[in-house]
């Protein structure tokens, strides 16, 4: 029972709770693709990412924010994931870079009275870069989920709230950077000798410019047995543009030859789509627990990965110079891509081999089915690609007789995770296209390690 | 010199009005920012008080200042702040924009629940300082171009995690912490080729390369005056895109496009700070910041181009002054708060400056014999910063509620340089102001 008296500031710390939650835009600094890729969370992934519905630690920030609620205390966790391909096109391997990098969770909740607030923080850090990008080439073919698109830096931060013992919602914006560069440069350059004689400096303007997208999530505790959750993540284009201006001379050759050079290059730097996950979560006894999870995945508003381009060079070459300059030079034009919304498919199950009030030991499995976005690469365009079968297997360790140091649960955890790509046959319309027919397949083997405290 | 200053004030008011009104306006959609906080503070409460805070900073703003204060915090709590500042400059009497400074800051403190021998002893936290619309923004133009290089870092991301340790235990009153500051470089590559005569072809290929910066502190607590001192190491945030060309009618060699897009030096900040019985609180402090070590914002662009001249910058030490009184009446409290930094210029005036040759030597004209001088037209001057601002704290059953307001006037005081704009004749004079205001919410329970 609730007097009025105790209702008012209540709602303040609603108010606040939710004027809070509305401005992490800037805070959730994140991006949602590499754990589509990878994951998040060495228990998520040994259940096979089958937790929208009852997750309740730091992996709720990825998974769905409103189980951030779901935790009895200040819960932190820090993991190492690793992601290693071995995919080739006509047998001959593809090198697809590992993808590898730190995970922080953060689960933060408080109650006042019947409210329960709880803030959360992911980052997944990737130990090479904070993000790779690079620019696709129609005719050169390349694994397109996997070659760049994972390796990029996940930082979100989440409010989740309880407002009833059965009902738990929770949200973030997340947020994003495309780049825009611009080069100018000027001076002189040799032809004859331009390692040795070509005076040149430049300026530089570039921003790396924020775009936001929302996450959002609700659990639903339908009794002791039986959750069911629901997630929400938002869709993010990223667009990297580059400008480059040469305003200078070309000398060695009598008196110097003004030249004028202009490129822009726009480039589809990442397409995240919107996604809808359903979960349900299972206990039928206090031992087992089972999930499935379905998620939406919108592919088909996938841009041209292919860049356009625009491109001057202005040289007035004298009389008596031999300078062949093309009159008119031809950029590039964007290319559809043709992708289908995918529903990706999750299975997971849990076992308690053990459970008292000193230690507890999990065994967990967990099973799921990633169809392709991308066609057939019957054209000119050629991402290769293939469904995905992922098989999980995992452990974990709660060690709980730690009074007086910490009062909870020292948790240990471990999934194993092997994913095969069938071999998918890509066959040309063109008798003469310069790429020809090919097949692409595969598999992935990855790895979390992770350390957690969960307080009372 | 009145209509001038007429002017200013005019702007000013402008400026303050605008500020203001983009505070509110912008605060649902604003993100993060990163030397930001060497220019106007970290927190509300720091802001407004000089932007002192190194011996006596309690809470997430502790992250920024000094980390050891993280370590006298017994509650959680989650913050969320939105400042604004304004560039009012002006050169050879007429205005020289430079782009407001937009951004919220959030703060988070979670002392952690270990019991026994550990109790009350670690502290996490975390500070995220992001600019509205762009995460780094990275303005480096060629040296002879007038800018203010100093004052153009406020448009990049900050984020900042931190761990205090309460060493009570063992030494009563002493405080250990450790922050790291991450920042972002890009590194990326450009080629460019010709297909069958006249068809143009580009790849691009970017990184976003993490840097982490440590930021280590101590603080000590005796009686009712408190001790601290922080390092903080220089922060940089570095771009290379390198720009090949193949096929073209010509050859050229690959150009380097390099620059250091944000840069904070390595700073050393020692302060002391006495609580008086009747609720108030004198801080003052000495901030050195090491602008020597600064190589410039540009590289050469080719293997044999000229390298650019020397920034010549030098070490500045900035004193700070800050005042605080507490107003507590059942549960609520009323803090006032006001301060004053001077911060030096490192920049020498603008001026010509010794030319360089691509191996980095003073360059010699052939025509004369004398040595080549070259434009470098960065600007800059001392600052005195004036701030104020007003704290309310009010205790609630299982938690409390915060709410800061804080306000600054940056004076940049009058400089004569030593050569003209471009296409002037009389050299150049430099001059502004930077009105900034903000505010900060927070829970801790």
């Amino acid at each position: 029972m609730v007097g009025p008296g105790m209702a008012r500031p209540r709602v303040l710390l609603a108010l606040l709770g939710g004027l809070l939650l509305g401005s992490l835009a800037p805070g959730s600094l994140a991006r949602a693709t590499p754990p589509d890729t990878t994951g998040f969370g060495a228990r998520a992934n040994a259940l096979g990412g089958a937790v929208t519905a009852d997750v309740d630690d730091g992996a709720a920030n990825y998974f769905n924010p409103a189980g951030l609620a779901r935790a009895e205390g200040l819960t932190l966790g820090l993991g190492y994931f690793s992601l290693h391909s071995r995919l080739s096109i006509e047998g001959s391997d593809s090198e697809v870079e590992r993808i590898g990098g730190l995970e922080l969770g953060v689960a933060a909740p408080a109650s006042f009275g019947w409210l329960k607030i709880a803030f959360g923080l992911g980052l997944q850090l990737p130990d090479q870069r904070l993000s790779r990008t690079r620019s696709a080439v129609p005719e050169r073919p390349r694994w397109e989920m996997y070659d760049t698109r994972p390796h990029r830096v996940f930082l979100a931060a989440n409010l989740g709230l309880r407002l009833f013992d059965w009902l738990y919602l929770g949200g973030g914006i997340i947020f994003q950077s495309p780049s825009q560069m611009y080069v100018e440069i000027r001076g002189d350059a040799d032809i004859v000798s331009p390692e040795r004689r070509t005076h040149l400096e430049h300026q530089f303007k570039g921003d790396l410019i924020s775009q936001r997208y929302p996450i959002f999530g609700a659990q639903l505790r339908a009794s002791d047995w039986l959750s069911v959750g629901l997630t929400y993540r938002g869709s993010v284009t990223l667009d990297n543009g580059v400008q480059a201006i040469i305003d200078g001379h070309f000398t060695g050759l009598g008196d110097p030859i003004p030249v004028d050079f202009y490129l822009q290059s726009l480039a589809l730097g990442l397409f995240a789509p919107q996604q809808l996950a359903l979960g349900i979560a299972l206990r039928p006894s206090p031992r087992l627990r089972l999930g499935v999870d379905l998620t939406w995945i919108d592919w088909s508003g996938h841009g041209s990965l292919i860049s356009r381009d625009e491109v001057r060079l202005d040289v007035a070459v004298p009389p008596g110079v031999d300078l062949s300059i093309p009159d008119r030079i031809v950029g590039r034009s964007a290319i559809p891509l043709g992708l289908s919304d995918t529903l990706v498919t999750r299975l997971g199950a849990e076992y308690a081999l053990h459970d008292s009030e000193v230690y507890g030991l999990d065994l967990r499995g967990g099973y799921v089915y990633q169809p392709t976005p991308f066609p057939a690469q019957t054209g000119i365009t050629n991402f290769v690609d293939s469904d995905r079968h992922i098989f999980t297997l995992g452990a974990g360790l709660a060690l709980r007789d730690l009074e007086p140091t910490v009062a909870g649960e020292l948790r240990l955890e471990g999934s194993l995770m092997l994913a095969l790509l069938p071999e998918r046959m890509h066959q040309k319309r063109s008798l003469v296209d310069p790429v020809g027919d090919y097949r692409g397949g595969g598999w992935q083997f990855g790895f979390n390690l992770g350390v957690g405290l969960a307080f009372r | 010199m009145g209509t001038l200053r007429a002017s200013i004030e005019a702007k000013t008011c402008r400026s303050l009005l605008l500020a203001w009104s983009l505070g509110w306006i912008l605060l649902p959609t604003s993100v993060a920012e990163a030397t930001s906080p060497d220019l106007f503070g970290f927190g509300s409460r720091s802001m407004s008080m000089g932007m002192t805070g190194v011996s006596f900073a309690d809470d997430y703003e502790a992250l920024y200042s000094n980390p050891a204060g993280l370590a006298r915090i017994r509650e959680s709590g989650l913050f969320l702040g939105l400042s604004a500042a304004s560039f009012e400059l002006e050169l050879d009497g007429s205005p020289h924009y430079l782009e407001a400074a937009r951004a919220t800051t959030l703060g988070f403190q979670l002392p952690i629940p270990f019991g026994g021998s550990l109790r009350d002893m670690l502290v996490f936290g975390g500070g995220f300082y992001t600019p509205l619309g762009v995460v780094l923004r990275s303005d480096v133009l060629f040296a002879d171009e007038a800018q203010w290089p100093i004052l153009a870092r406020a448009q990049s991301v900050s984020i900042i995690l931190g761990l205090g340790v309460d060493l009570h235990r063992w030494i009563p009153g002493l405080h250990l912490g450790l922050g790291v500051n991450a920042m972002a470089g890009v590194h990326g590559r450009l080629l460019v080729e010709f297909e069958d005569g006249n068809r143009f072809v580009s790849q691009t290929e970017t990184q976003l390369l993490s840097r982490f910066d440590p930021i280590l502190g101590v603080a000590y607590d005796r009686g009712d005056l408190s001790f601290g001192l922080t390092y903080h190491r220089e922060v940089r945030s570095e771009i290379r895109l390198d720009v090949q060309t193949e096929s073209l009618p010509v050859e050229l060699p690959t150009f380097a496009i390099t620059a250091v897009a944000q840069y904070d030096p390595h700073i050393l900040s020692a302060e002391a700070s006495w609580r008086a019985r009747a609720g108030t609180l004198l801080s003052l402090g000495l901030h050195w910041r090491m602008w020597s070590l600064w190589p410039g914002m540009l590289e050469q662009t080719t293997a044999s181009s000229y390298q650019p001249p020397s920034p010549a910058f030098h070490d500045t030490f900035s004193p700070r002054l800050g005042v605080e009184q507490t107003f507590s009446r059942r549960g609520t409290s009323l803090r006032l708060r006001g301060g004053y930094a001077y911060e030096p210029t490192a920049a020498p005036p603008a001026r010509m400056a010794q030319a360089l040759d691509s191996r980095g030597e003073p360059r010699i004209d052939p025509a004369t014999g004398e040595p080549s001088r070259t434009p470098i037209r960065y600007l800059d001057s001392d600052r005195h910063v004036l701030t104020l601002g007003i704290g309310f704290e009010h205790r609630l059953p299982e938690a409390r509620l915060f709410l800061d307001a804080h306000a600054q006037l940056h004076w940049i005081v009058a400089r004569d340089h030593e050569l003209p704009a471009a296409g002037a004749t009389t050299n150049m004079q430099s001059r502004g102001l930077i009105p900034a205001f903000g505010w900060t919410g927070g829970l801790e329970w």
